[in-house]
């Protein structure tokens, strides 16, 4: 499998940019030549120069900086919201399809109902109730993540549960738990792998279109789409901070779009 | 093909009363009162009382559902918190500038991905295929809002085309249109590319070249009107995601339709707007793709069975 993902060589930029800012987020606070939120105000609207590679904005803070600091806020956020969304959609994906008949019925159109509003309508929808802020901002995530993980699980542990072997594990005495997590699993795992990597991306655009709406991350925060809302109001006098963490959004998004086409590509054995 | 037309809208209902019910319950999952949220932080406990009175929050809850839900099909949608008039009124006002832009957006994505795809698979492996590809890529990774920024930063601000807030004349339709298609015509594209491929690949399409057809018409007549089949159920579920998008893109150009209304209801905590509106669009949603879903087995008889 490792010998297929190699040699597309798209898939594998992908993953060194993705790499790259998972680095760039653990060891941000570290790289980054100034604080954040520290402000200048005597050199602030400053366009791109030596000391300020890609400018300040109205308050004199340092865009590389904070885009150093927001890898971090905004990877985070879809890491663990993503990662929340797989442990809950693979757990009610994997019951429905194990136990069947009504169970399967109410899980599913619970999930059909999550998915019946389009994607960054149902984010809004749970900040609404929660509030904003990053944690729940995370929740959003996560519930935006559950159903999509709910079906793909489902559909591969009703694929696999029909198998002979399956049968044999019951007849030797094997529990329902013992089976599901060490004969099910395993073999549902390519999709999954798969699908969350496509998720990681997709959850940064929503995340971040949430903050730069106001209504996720909150300001002083430098989560990129935040910073975007900034850059709006400071694209006549300082262009390069509306540029510069939509360059870092697309970048992000994209390769791990790549990532997950090549892992997907590599995982299928009937290509 | 009837009975399967009317199985899909049975089962379009169970969605709608749980979209509905989920909207619902947008006000009373809120931590606190409803009728505190009404009334105000402020407010006496007169005043909170009168409001509880006022919007049936001192009913049980399956009663207040059960009114949300006559209402909503009888067209009230609620008062709104804010401005004390009806729900409908607004969303009536703003619906119109949303569905220009949601069905512009479409129009062109669908134009523009099914042009870029059909170029690519017919010159597939070719530098033409792999640059539609990668810009369909692109287009699919960007966020939309930063995308309205850049050309609002470029057309209007640089070079002073097209005009970038508001909605006055139809030209300011334009950016906020092509924003927004640019996501879909990048999905759109993949897809028409993909469908392409599997019928180019097809025995008849190999028979009427033998047959001596010219190539563009086997290319339009025989194998694009056979790709049309999964691509316009793209186009279709496309719609929904596009209504979404338009939150994003009238933020950034200030258009007066549904998506700024629900951000600047949650931002103002009215929620009855919110409920509203949100309903309305998840409505929308559910209806066109179970359209999509019927329309498929029409255009495709080899569906119907299932």
């Amino acid at each position: 499998m490792w010998q297929r993902f190699v040699r597309n060589r798209a898939a594998v930029a992908g993953g060194l940019v993705v790499g790259l800012f998972v680095l760039l987020a653990i060891a941000g606070p570290a790289v980054a030549p100034y604080d954040p939120l520290a402000q200048n105000l005597a050199n602030n609207y400053s366009g791109p120069t030596r000391a300020h590679p890609l400018g300040t904005d109205d308050l004199g803070r340092d865009t590389l900086s904070r885009l150093i600091h927001g890898a971090r806020i905004s990877l985070g956020i879809s890491v663990i919201g993503v990662g929340l969304g797989l442990v809950v959609g693979t757990t009610l994906g994997a019951v429905a399809a194990y136990y069947g008949s009504w169970t399967d019925a109410v899980v599913m159109r619970a999930m059909d109902v999550l998915l019946a509003l389009p994607g960054i309508l149902l984010a809004i929808v749970i900040v609404t109730i929660l509030g904003s802020g990053v944690v729940n901002t995370v929740l959003a995530v996560a519930v935006f993540a559950i159903p999509t993980f709910a079906r793909i699980v489902r559909g591969s542990v009703l694929t696999i549960r029909t198998l002979d072997y399956i049968d044999a594990c019951r007849a030797v005495g094997a529990s329902d738990a013992r089976i599901f997590a060490r004969h099910i699993l395993p073999n549902a795992l390519s999709p999954i792998i798969v699908h969350t990597t496509l998720m990681l991306g997709t959850a940064i655009l929503i995340a971040s279109g949430l903050s730069f709406l106001g209504l996720g991350v909150q300001p002083p925060n430098p989560e990129w789409g935040a910073m975007l809302s900034k850059g709006r109001e400071l694209i006549r006098t300082t262009p390069i901070v509306a540029v510069a963490p939509g360059v870092a959004i697309t970048l992000v998004v994209l390769s791990f779009s790549l990532l997950g086409d090549g892992l997907r590509d590599a995982l299928d054995p009937k290509l | 093909m009837l009975r399967y037309a009317l199985g899909r809208l049975v089962e379009m209902v169970p969605v709608l009363l749980g979209t509905a019910l989920l909207v619902f319950s947008m006000i009373h999952l809120v931590p606190g009162d409803p009728a505190l949220l009404i009334a105000g932080l402020e407010a006496s406990p007169q005043t909170i009382e009168r409001a509880r009175e006022q919007f049936g929050l001192d009913r049980p809850l399956p009663v207040q559902f059960w009114r949300f839900l006559a209402g909503a099909m009888t067209g009230d949608l609620g008062m709104s918190f804010r401005t004390g008039s009806p729900v409908v009124e607004e969303i009536v006002d703003r619906f119109g500038h949303t569905f220009i832009i949601a069905l512009g957006a479409t129009l062109l994505a669908t134009a523009a991905g099914m042009l870029a795809g059909t170029i690519a698979a017919v010159r597939r492996n070719r530098l033409a295929d792999g640059v539609v590809m990668v810009m369909a890529l692109v287009a699919v990774s960007t966020p939309s809002y930063w995308l309205a920024l850049m050309l609002m930063l470029c057309f209007s601000l640089w070079w002073g085309l097209l005009p970038s807030i508001g909605v006055a004349t139809p030209w300011h339709y334009v950016l906020p249109i092509v924003t927004l298609g640019a996501q879909s015509a990048g999905i759109i594209a993949r897809m028409t590319r993909s469908a392409m491929l599997d019928v180019l690949a097809q025995e008849y399409v190999a028979t009427a070249r033998a047959k001596g057809v010219a190539e563009g018409v086997v290319i339009v007549r025989h194998a694009l009107r056979n790709a049309l089949v999964p691509v316009l159920s793209v186009v279709g579920l496309r719609f929904g995601g596009l209504l979404a998008g338009t939150v994003l893109v009238e933020s950034v150009f200030a258009i007066p339709g549904l998506g700024r209304l629900i951000v600047d209801a949650v931002l103002l905590r009215d929620y009855p707007m919110v409920q509203g509106a949100v309903l309305v669009v998840a409505t929308l949603f559910i209806v066109v793709n179970a359209l999509t879903d019927i329309l498929y087995t029409v255009v495709d008889p080899r569906v119907r069975l299932a």
